[in-house]
């Protein structure tokens, strides 16, 4: 299913001064940062974003929450969401601040034990379910779900464990006082840091997402059927540098609304490589190529596309793309853009969209 | 917030090294300070397998090992310590976990070690 058209450049929290198109657009892009392995793959085959979301953290709280859905009064539960990491539903001490990296200070871990190390902390399951209108069928429920792992851990930044025994010793120092609150609050920073350190390790990184939907019409689970399935792997490299390479792959299995429409599969590879030379400028590039099969006919798509951003004040960003994406379905259209624009956020940095390819998941 | 943990341990102790160790588990950061009989000993922060003293001498005194554990885990809320002693024959190791109610929060964990004279 294709979404709505919507401009090519993208400024959510910003006021687009100035844009030019050299060429009609017809649909949203795509990027290759939206075809990473998603954390709740079950919320993206079905095709929600919930606004709350069940994430407990112990097996009472699981229990509780299983319970609770049993009790509904409709045999298949509509609109829950629910994410759940097995392994830290109960306390570790075994899993040591260094468990996070393939290298941790002091030594080298084996393959395997990283590995398993890994996987175990990071493999997180998903479920989710909404009513879903199929033509004029509107006690349909979509169920689906989903699995999503870190492979690889990647390595631990440069500095991270020099923030680590520094944190260790204010800690220390903390400790030591009678009422420690004050002086905890004014490591803030420090933990902040560390918490952003954890979550962009350098080096290889890898990671994994799949899962199913199904479609339960009437509330009958004896005649629910499936209706997409999805599996998504992204390895990446991402130096001290501030040079990242992300590669990404994606296979997506959709069956029709109806028998007629049959059953489509989509196939995309692609790769970002993007470059962060100072803080005021970042380069990146981008380049996907979709397979589609099934439908109603085989295609296969390019999609290429360039960004120079330069933060030109701390809420200020000038912004150049260029590229080529999907051709207009009237084929008079130009598939080739250039774009400039300029956005005043109010956050931080302004989320800018490189455009870059064609038809979208949902 | 921070929340409080408070320990007791009784250590038979002979002739020989006395040792600790504190280890941070579920992925947290924490720092530790030690007092011995309410005097400060070692350093402020990661404790690996450091030396308290000789047995002989510490019967009848009393380790307190302050340890603050904060939560930079975004995966969990527990926290954790493991303390691995020697006096010199290894104890098993001595674990405590608290988990914390909201994010950032931290768990000052109060161990004390009665060490007391054990057999030669």
């Amino acid at each position: 299913m294709m979404r709505a058209a919507r401009p090519i450049v993208a400024a959510p929290v910003g006021l687009l001064l100035l844009a030019t198109t050299l060429s009609g657009q017809t649909a949203e892009p795509v990027t290759v940062a939206d075809l990473r392995p998603p954390s709740t793959p079950a919320f993206v085959l079905l095709g929600v974003e919930p606004s709350s979301v069940t994430r407990p953290s112990s097996p009472r709280a699981l229990a509780g929450w299983a319970f609770s859905q049993v009790s509904e009064s409709s045999l298949i539960p509509r609109n829950i969401a629910l994410e759940v990491t097995p392994y830290w539903l109960v306390s570790r001490p075994a899993f040591t601040f260094d468990d996070y990296f393939s290298e941790p200070i002091g030594g080298q871990r084996d393959i395997l034990g990283t590995l398993a190390t890994t996987v175990a902390r990071s493999f997180a399951l998903s479920t989710a379910s909404a009513p879903r209108g199929v033509g004029t069928d509107t006690t349909t429920t979509g169920l689906a779900f989903g699995a999503s792992t870190l492979v690889w851990p990647g390595r631990a930044p440069r500095g991270l464990m020099d923030q680590r025994r520094r944190l260790e010793a204010a800690l220390g120092a903390c400790a030591a006082v009678d009422d420690p609150l004050a002086c905890y609050r004014e490591t803030e920073a420090l933990r902040d840091s560390i918490r952003t350190g954890i979550r962009e390790p350098v080096g290889f990184v890898m990671q994994m997402s799949g899962g199913f939907s199904l479609d339960s019409p009437a509330d009958d689970p004896g005649s629910a059927r499936w209706r997409r399935a999805g599996v998504w792997i992204s390895p990446a490299y991402r130096t001290e540098g501030r040079l990242d390479l992300i590669l990404v792959g994606r296979y997506q299995r959709d069956r029709g609304e109806t028998a007629e429409t049959g059953t489509s599969e989509l196939y995309d590879a692609g790769m970002r490589l993007s470059w962060r030379p100072s803080s005021a400028i970042a380069l990146s590039a981008e380049a996907l190529q979709r397979w589609v099969r099934g439908g109603p006919e085989n295609t296969t798509i390019p999609r290429w596309g360039g960004l120079v951003e330069y933060r030109a004040r701390e809420d200020m960003f000038v912004f150049y793309s260029f590229g080529r994406d999907f051709e207009s379905p009237d084929r008079e259209a130009s598939p080739l853009f250039s774009s400039l624009g300029l956005s005043v956020g109010a956050g931080r940095k302004p989320a800018v969209s490189i455009p870059g390819a064609g038809v979208s998941p949902e | 917030m921070i929340h409080e943990v408070n320990l007791e341990f009784e250590i038979a102790v002979s002739a020989g090294d006395v040792r600790i160790g504190i280890t941070i588990g579920d992925g947290q950061i924490g720092g530790t300070a030690l007092f011995l009989d309410g005097h400060p000993i070692g350093p402020r922060g990661a404790i690996t397998d450091l030396r308290i003293g000789d047995g002989q001498d510490l019967a009848g005194r009393a380790l307190l090992a302050r340890t603050l554990v904060a939560d930079v885990n975004e995966a969990t809320n527990w926290t954790s310590v493991r303390y691995t002693m020697s006096t010199p024959a290894a104890l098993p190791p001595m674990t405590a976990s608290r988990e914390v109610e909201n994010d950032q929060e931290a768990v000052r964990y109060n161990t004390t070690f009665r060490f007391v004279r054990g057999g030669e």
